[in-house]
Protein backbone atom coordinates (compact mmCIF):
# COMPACT_ATOMS: atom_id res chain seq x y z
CA UNK A 1 0.00 0.00 0.00
CA UNK A 2 1.14 3.58 -1.17
CA UNK A 3 1.31 6.84 0.62
CA UNK A 4 -1.74 7.91 -1.15
CA UNK A 5 -3.35 4.76 0.05
CA UNK A 6 -2.57 6.09 3.78
CA UNK A 7 -3.78 9.30 2.96
CA UNK A 8 -7.40 7.89 1.58
CA UNK A 9 -7.55 5.93 4.62
CA UNK A 10 -7.07 8.90 6.87
CA UNK A 11 -10.05 10.50 4.96
CA UNK A 12 -12.42 7.89 4.81
CA UNK A 13 -11.87 6.42 8.19
CA UNK A 14 -11.42 9.41 10.92
CA UNK A 15 -15.29 10.59 10.91
CA UNK A 16 -15.89 6.91 12.21
CA UNK A 17 -12.63 6.61 13.98
CA UNK A 18 -13.18 9.61 16.18
CA UNK A 19 -16.67 8.94 16.90
CA UNK A 20 -15.01 5.88 18.04
CA UNK A 21 -12.52 8.07 20.38
CA UNK A 22 -15.04 10.17 21.49
CA UNK A 23 -16.67 7.05 22.94
CA UNK A 24 -13.51 5.79 24.61
CA UNK A 25 -12.17 8.69 26.23
CA UNK A 26 -15.65 10.77 26.74
CA UNK A 27 -13.36 14.04 26.03
CA UNK A 28 -13.03 16.06 22.93
CA UNK A 29 -9.45 16.80 23.01
CA UNK A 30 -8.67 13.39 24.67
CA UNK A 31 -10.52 11.85 21.23
CA UNK A 32 -8.78 14.06 19.10
CA UNK A 33 -5.34 13.02 20.75
CA UNK A 34 -6.38 9.55 20.47
CA UNK A 35 -6.96 9.53 16.71
CA UNK A 36 -4.01 11.37 15.85
CA UNK A 37 -1.86 9.13 17.57
CA UNK A 38 -3.85 6.05 16.28
CA UNK A 39 -2.72 7.29 12.77
CA UNK A 40 0.57 7.73 13.51
CA UNK A 41 1.15 4.10 14.83
CA UNK A 42 -0.90 3.01 11.72
CA UNK A 43 1.26 5.09 9.58
CA UNK A 44 4.00 3.93 11.13
CA UNK A 45 3.47 0.65 9.76
CA UNK A 46 1.41 1.28 7.08
CA UNK A 47 2.85 -1.29 4.54
CA UNK A 48 2.17 -4.25 7.05
CA UNK A 49 -1.19 -3.79 8.24
CA UNK A 50 -3.38 -6.21 5.87
CA UNK A 51 -6.63 -4.68 7.98
CA UNK A 52 -5.86 -1.38 8.52
CA UNK A 53 -9.73 -0.02 9.70
CA UNK A 54 -10.01 -2.98 12.73
CA UNK A 55 -6.35 -2.87 13.18
CA UNK A 56 -6.50 1.00 13.80
CA UNK A 57 -9.22 0.15 16.61
CA UNK A 58 -6.94 -2.44 18.10
CA UNK A 59 -4.57 0.07 18.67
CA UNK A 60 -6.89 2.85 19.51
CA UNK A 61 -8.40 0.45 22.43
CA UNK A 62 -4.95 -0.17 23.85
CA UNK A 63 -3.28 3.63 23.39
CA UNK A 64 -6.57 4.61 25.38
CA UNK A 65 -5.82 2.38 28.82
CA UNK A 66 -1.65 2.71 27.85
CA UNK A 67 -0.28 4.34 31.37
CA UNK A 68 2.51 5.44 29.48
CA UNK A 69 0.88 6.60 26.95
CA UNK A 70 -1.12 8.76 29.89
CA UNK A 71 1.77 9.94 31.17
CA UNK A 72 3.59 11.09 28.32
CA UNK A 73 0.67 12.90 27.84
CA UNK A 74 0.89 14.51 31.06
CA UNK A 75 4.90 15.18 31.17
CA UNK A 76 5.10 16.19 27.83
CA UNK A 77 1.57 18.64 27.47
CA UNK A 78 0.70 16.83 24.73
CA UNK A 79 -2.70 18.63 25.46
CA UNK A 80 -1.71 21.82 24.76
CA UNK A 81 0.78 22.09 22.34
CA UNK A 82 -1.55 20.66 19.38
CA UNK A 83 -4.87 21.90 20.63
CA UNK A 84 -7.76 21.84 18.18
CA UNK A 85 -11.14 22.32 19.23
CA UNK A 86 -13.15 19.44 17.34
CA UNK A 87 -17.39 20.99 17.71
CA UNK A 88 -19.75 18.42 18.02
CA UNK A 89 -23.28 18.88 18.41
CA UNK A 90 -23.98 17.81 21.73
CA UNK A 91 -27.65 16.04 22.87
CA UNK A 92 -28.80 15.89 26.83
CA UNK A 93 -28.59 11.86 26.19
CA UNK A 94 -24.54 12.84 25.14
CA UNK A 95 -24.19 15.22 27.39
CA UNK A 96 -25.25 13.22 30.74
CA UNK A 97 -23.32 10.50 29.67
CA UNK A 98 -19.86 12.40 28.93
CA UNK A 99 -20.51 14.06 32.67
CA UNK A 100 -20.78 10.43 33.67
CA UNK A 101 -17.97 8.94 31.86
CA UNK A 102 -15.73 11.37 33.57
CA UNK A 103 -16.21 9.31 36.68
CA UNK A 104 -15.13 6.08 35.39
CA UNK A 105 -11.22 4.61 35.12
CA UNK A 106 -10.05 4.30 31.63
CA UNK A 107 -10.10 0.60 31.59
CA UNK A 108 -14.01 0.78 32.51
CA UNK A 109 -14.65 3.45 29.46
CA UNK A 110 -12.71 1.12 27.54
CA UNK A 111 -14.72 -1.89 28.09
CA UNK A 112 -18.29 -0.03 28.24
CA UNK A 113 -16.95 1.70 24.79
CA UNK A 114 -16.37 -2.02 23.28
CA UNK A 115 -20.06 -3.59 24.28
CA UNK A 116 -22.20 -0.40 23.44
CA UNK A 117 -20.26 0.84 20.30
CA UNK A 118 -18.55 -1.82 18.70
CA UNK A 119 -21.10 -4.24 20.24
CA UNK A 120 -18.55 -7.00 21.66
CA UNK A 121 -18.88 -9.78 23.53
CA UNK A 122 -17.11 -10.26 26.40
CA UNK A 123 -14.74 -12.69 25.12
CA UNK A 124 -13.99 -10.02 22.05
CA UNK A 125 -13.76 -7.42 24.47
CA UNK A 126 -10.93 -9.08 26.51
CA UNK A 127 -9.31 -9.87 23.21
CA UNK A 128 -9.23 -6.10 21.97
CA UNK A 129 -8.43 -4.93 25.69
CA UNK A 130 -5.57 -7.96 25.45
CA UNK A 131 -6.80 -9.05 29.38
CA UNK A 132 -8.48 -11.88 30.72
CA UNK A 133 -12.61 -12.36 30.42
CA UNK A 134 -12.82 -12.07 34.35
CA UNK A 135 -11.35 -8.55 34.14
CA UNK A 136 -13.48 -7.46 31.56
CA UNK A 137 -16.68 -8.54 33.60
CA UNK A 138 -15.77 -6.82 36.47
CA UNK A 139 -14.67 -3.53 34.44
CA UNK A 140 -18.14 -3.52 32.89
CA UNK A 141 -19.87 -4.36 36.27
CA UNK A 142 -18.01 -1.57 37.57
CA UNK A 143 -18.38 0.55 34.90
CA UNK A 144 -22.39 0.36 34.10
CA UNK A 145 -22.74 0.16 38.14
CA UNK A 146 -21.60 3.84 38.17
CA UNK A 147 -23.21 5.44 35.09
CA UNK A 148 -26.38 4.31 37.03
CA UNK A 149 -25.45 5.76 39.97
CA UNK A 150 -24.58 9.14 38.17
CA UNK A 151 -28.12 9.11 36.32
CA UNK A 152 -30.06 8.65 39.88
CA UNK A 153 -29.35 12.80 40.41
CA UNK A 154 -30.37 13.61 37.23
CA UNK A 155 -33.51 11.38 38.06
CA UNK A 156 -34.67 12.56 40.95
CA UNK A 157 -34.47 16.63 39.47
CA UNK A 158 -36.58 15.28 36.46
CA UNK A 159 -39.11 14.32 38.88
CA UNK B 1 -31.13 4.69 34.01
CA UNK B 2 -31.44 1.19 31.70
CA UNK B 3 -29.79 -0.55 29.06
CA UNK B 4 -31.58 1.31 26.34
CA UNK B 5 -30.79 4.73 27.88
CA UNK B 6 -26.89 3.37 27.97
CA UNK B 7 -27.48 2.54 24.15
CA UNK B 8 -28.80 5.60 22.84
CA UNK B 9 -26.23 8.04 24.81
CA UNK B 10 -23.44 6.14 23.75
CA UNK B 11 -25.26 6.15 19.89
CA UNK B 12 -25.54 9.86 20.24
CA UNK B 13 -21.56 9.92 21.62
CA UNK B 14 -19.74 8.08 18.83
CA UNK B 15 -21.28 8.94 15.96
CA UNK B 16 -18.86 9.63 13.13
CA UNK B 17 -17.59 13.14 13.18
CA UNK B 18 -15.69 15.45 10.99
CA UNK B 19 -11.51 15.00 11.71
CA UNK B 20 -9.95 19.22 11.25
CA UNK B 21 -9.13 19.60 7.90
CA UNK B 22 -5.50 19.50 8.30
CA UNK B 23 -5.38 15.74 10.14
CA UNK B 24 -3.08 14.59 8.02
CA UNK B 25 -0.69 17.15 7.98
CA UNK B 26 -1.01 16.90 11.95
CA UNK B 27 -0.18 12.97 11.48
CA UNK B 28 2.47 13.90 8.82
CA UNK B 29 4.47 16.12 11.37
CA UNK B 30 3.93 13.72 14.23
CA UNK B 31 4.94 10.53 11.94
CA UNK B 32 8.02 12.77 11.54
CA UNK B 33 8.99 13.70 14.79
CA UNK B 34 8.64 9.72 15.95
CA UNK B 35 10.91 8.68 13.09
CA UNK B 36 13.35 11.59 13.90
CA UNK B 37 12.89 10.14 17.48
CA UNK B 38 13.89 6.92 16.58
CA UNK B 39 16.46 7.64 14.97
CA UNK B 40 18.40 9.79 17.61
CA UNK B 41 17.54 7.47 20.37
CA UNK B 42 19.25 4.18 18.72
CA UNK B 43 22.27 6.39 18.53
CA UNK B 44 22.20 7.99 22.03
CA UNK B 45 21.80 4.21 23.11
CA UNK B 46 24.77 3.07 20.73
CA UNK B 47 26.63 5.83 22.49
CA UNK B 48 25.41 5.02 25.93
CA UNK B 49 26.45 1.07 25.95
CA UNK B 50 29.96 2.54 24.26
CA UNK B 51 30.35 4.45 27.00
CA UNK B 52 29.15 2.11 29.83
CA UNK B 53 27.07 4.55 31.11
CA UNK B 54 23.08 4.76 31.64
CA UNK B 55 20.42 6.27 30.43
CA UNK B 56 19.03 9.16 32.63
CA UNK B 57 15.51 8.93 33.24
CA UNK B 58 13.02 11.57 32.39
CA UNK B 59 12.61 14.54 34.68
CA UNK B 60 10.94 17.99 34.15
CA UNK B 61 8.19 17.55 32.37
CA UNK B 62 7.25 20.47 29.44
CA UNK B 63 9.66 23.52 30.78
CA UNK B 64 7.21 25.82 28.70
CA UNK B 65 4.63 25.46 30.62
CA UNK B 66 5.94 25.29 34.18
CA UNK B 67 8.66 25.30 36.61
CA UNK B 68 10.87 22.15 37.86
CA UNK B 69 11.61 22.06 41.64
CA UNK B 70 13.91 19.16 41.53
CA UNK B 71 17.59 19.91 41.98
CA UNK B 72 20.31 16.94 41.85
CA UNK B 73 22.35 18.85 44.37
CA UNK B 74 19.65 20.38 46.80
CA UNK B 75 17.94 19.18 49.88
CA UNK B 76 15.32 17.01 48.60
CA UNK B 77 14.35 13.86 50.79
CA UNK B 78 11.88 11.19 50.32
CA UNK B 79 11.49 7.94 52.30
CA UNK B 80 8.12 6.89 50.39
CA UNK B 81 8.05 3.01 50.05
CA UNK B 82 5.67 0.58 49.12
CA UNK B 83 5.01 -3.38 49.72
CA UNK B 84 4.56 -5.40 47.03
CA UNK B 85 2.40 -8.03 47.89
CA UNK B 86 4.86 -10.76 47.67
CA UNK B 87 6.31 -8.27 50.72
CA UNK B 88 9.11 -7.23 48.73
CA UNK B 89 9.68 -3.41 49.38
CA UNK B 90 10.34 -0.46 46.86
CA UNK B 91 12.00 2.71 47.82
CA UNK B 92 10.93 5.92 45.58
CA UNK B 93 14.56 7.63 45.87
CA UNK B 94 14.33 11.71 45.90
CA UNK B 95 16.91 12.05 43.33
CA UNK B 96 14.58 10.60 40.69
CA UNK B 97 11.67 12.46 41.39
CA UNK B 98 10.64 15.73 39.54
CA UNK B 99 8.29 17.92 40.41
CA UNK B 100 6.81 20.59 38.04
CA UNK B 101 4.22 23.17 38.41
CA UNK B 102 2.10 23.76 35.64
CA UNK B 103 -1.37 25.27 34.75
CA UNK B 104 -3.80 23.37 33.36
CA UNK B 105 -7.19 24.11 31.34
CA UNK B 106 -10.04 21.20 32.31
CA UNK B 107 -13.36 21.09 31.47
CA UNK B 108 -13.63 25.04 31.19
CA UNK B 109 -11.37 25.77 34.33
CA UNK B 110 -7.83 26.23 34.77
CA UNK B 111 -6.13 24.74 37.25
CA UNK B 112 -2.82 24.87 39.00
CA UNK B 113 -1.35 21.68 39.44
CA UNK B 114 1.88 20.64 41.23
CA UNK B 115 3.03 16.94 39.45
CA UNK B 116 5.56 14.94 41.68
CA UNK B 117 6.54 11.91 39.19
CA UNK B 118 9.04 9.36 39.48
CA UNK B 119 9.32 7.55 36.04
CA UNK B 120 11.73 4.76 36.20
CA UNK B 121 11.45 4.46 32.20
CA UNK B 122 13.98 5.56 29.57
CA UNK B 123 12.62 9.12 27.98
CA UNK B 124 12.52 6.61 24.47
CA UNK B 125 9.74 4.90 26.13
CA UNK B 126 7.87 7.85 27.62
CA UNK B 127 7.77 8.92 24.28
CA UNK B 128 6.33 6.32 22.25
CA UNK B 129 9.59 5.20 20.66
CA UNK B 130 10.82 2.22 21.83
CA UNK B 131 7.70 -0.45 23.96
CA UNK B 132 7.34 0.26 27.81
CA UNK B 133 7.93 -3.47 28.54
CA UNK B 134 11.43 -3.31 26.88
CA UNK B 135 12.35 0.31 28.68
CA UNK B 136 10.36 -0.49 32.08
CA UNK B 137 12.76 -0.90 34.92
CA UNK B 138 10.87 -0.38 38.44
CA UNK B 139 7.47 1.40 39.51
CA UNK B 140 5.83 4.59 38.35
CA UNK B 141 4.65 7.14 41.24
CA UNK B 142 2.48 10.08 40.24
CA UNK B 143 1.16 12.50 42.46
CA UNK B 144 -0.89 15.21 41.53
CA UNK B 145 -1.98 18.16 43.58
CA UNK B 146 -4.37 21.19 42.84
CA UNK B 147 -2.44 23.55 44.46
CA UNK B 148 -5.91 25.90 44.76
CA UNK B 149 -7.66 23.41 46.51
CA UNK B 150 -5.17 22.02 49.33
CA UNK B 151 -4.50 24.05 52.71
CA UNK B 152 -1.34 23.44 54.48
CA UNK B 153 -1.49 20.27 56.82
CA UNK B 154 -4.62 19.14 54.89
CA UNK B 155 -4.99 15.33 55.88
CA UNK B 156 -7.14 13.30 52.98
CA UNK B 157 -8.63 10.03 54.26
CA UNK B 158 -7.93 7.68 51.30
CA UNK B 159 -10.57 6.95 49.85
CA UNK B 160 -10.14 10.15 48.63
CA UNK B 161 -12.58 11.15 45.60
CA UNK B 162 -14.11 14.00 44.26
CA UNK B 163 -17.97 13.41 45.44
CA UNK B 164 -18.99 13.31 41.65
CA UNK B 165 -15.53 10.77 40.90
CA UNK B 166 -14.48 13.51 38.70
CA UNK B 167 -10.65 13.32 38.46
CA UNK B 168 -9.82 16.02 36.75
CA UNK B 169 -11.18 17.95 39.58
CA UNK B 170 -9.94 15.71 42.19
CA UNK B 171 -7.69 18.38 44.86
CA UNK B 172 -5.27 15.32 45.27
CA UNK B 173 -4.58 11.65 43.48
CA UNK B 174 -1.84 9.78 44.56
CA UNK B 175 -0.79 6.83 41.47
CA UNK B 176 1.53 3.47 41.33
CA UNK B 177 1.92 1.66 38.63
CA UNK B 178 4.03 -1.34 39.53
CA UNK B 179 4.91 -2.75 35.92
CA UNK B 180 3.15 -2.91 32.11
CA UNK B 181 1.18 -5.35 30.27
CA UNK B 182 -1.60 -7.60 31.63
CA UNK B 183 -0.10 -8.43 34.85
CA UNK B 184 0.90 -4.92 35.96
CA UNK B 185 -1.32 -3.48 39.32
CA UNK B 186 -2.61 0.28 38.83
CA UNK B 187 -3.41 1.61 42.23
CA UNK B 188 -5.04 5.22 42.96
CA UNK B 189 -5.83 7.04 46.29
CA UNK B 190 -9.39 7.08 44.73
CA UNK B 191 -10.18 3.69 44.65
CA UNK B 192 -12.21 1.77 47.19
CA UNK B 193 -9.57 -0.36 48.38
CA UNK B 194 -7.84 2.08 49.47
CA UNK B 195 -7.50 2.75 53.39
CA UNK B 196 -5.10 5.32 55.45
CA UNK B 197 -4.60 9.10 54.86
CA UNK B 198 -2.21 11.39 52.67
CA UNK B 199 -1.48 14.81 54.65
CA UNK B 200 0.33 17.45 52.13
CA UNK B 201 2.60 20.04 54.78
CA UNK B 202 2.90 22.25 51.96
CA UNK B 203 2.00 22.31 48.22
CA UNK B 204 3.23 25.24 46.08
CA UNK B 205 3.51 26.73 43.24
CA UNK B 206 5.24 29.89 41.75
CA UNK B 207 8.93 30.64 40.88
CA UNK B 208 10.02 28.09 43.66
CA UNK B 209 7.39 25.40 43.37
CA UNK B 210 7.60 23.56 46.77
CA UNK B 211 5.85 20.26 47.59
CA UNK B 212 6.06 18.11 51.80
CA UNK B 213 3.48 15.49 51.82
CA UNK B 214 3.32 12.16 53.93
CA UNK B 215 1.73 9.00 52.82
CA UNK B 216 0.79 5.88 55.22
CA UNK B 217 -1.98 3.33 54.06
CA UNK B 218 -2.94 1.29 50.94
CA UNK B 219 -3.85 2.07 47.51
CA UNK B 220 -6.66 0.03 46.15
CA UNK B 221 -6.41 -1.03 42.67
CA UNK B 222 -7.79 0.11 39.73
CA UNK B 223 -7.63 -3.48 37.89
CA UNK B 224 -8.45 -6.05 40.11
CA UNK B 225 -5.66 -6.96 42.02
CA UNK B 226 -4.82 -6.48 46.11
CA UNK B 227 -4.50 -3.13 47.74
CA UNK B 228 -0.89 -2.33 48.40
CA UNK B 229 1.05 -0.57 51.48
CA UNK B 230 2.87 2.50 50.96
CA UNK B 231 4.16 4.54 53.65
CA UNK B 232 6.42 7.71 53.91
CA UNK B 233 7.17 11.42 52.99
CA UNK B 234 8.78 13.61 50.20
CA UNK B 235 10.03 16.82 50.64
CA UNK B 236 11.30 18.85 47.71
Amino acid sequence: MTDEDFAAFVEAQSPALLGFAHALTGNRHDAWDLLQETLVRIGDRWRRIDQPAAYARTVMTRLNIDRVRRLRRELLGVRTSEQTTVDVPTSAAESWLVEALATLTPRQRTALALRYVEDLDVRGIAARMGCSEGTVKSQLSRGIQRLKDQARPAEKVDR
Amino acid sequence: MNEPDILEAYRALSRPTSAPPDLLERVDRRLTRRRTARRTTAAVAVLAVAGGIGVATLGGGNGDRGQVADDPGGTDSSTLTYTDTDGSTYRFEAQDISVVCSTSDRQGTTFQVLTLTLNAMIPAAVLGVVPPDEAFTGPVLHVELLTDQVEPGQVFDLPYDTPGGRSERRAMTFFITNGVGDDANELSSAEPGSTGTVTVNEARCGSSPALDLEIDGKLGSEVEQPALAIAGRYRS
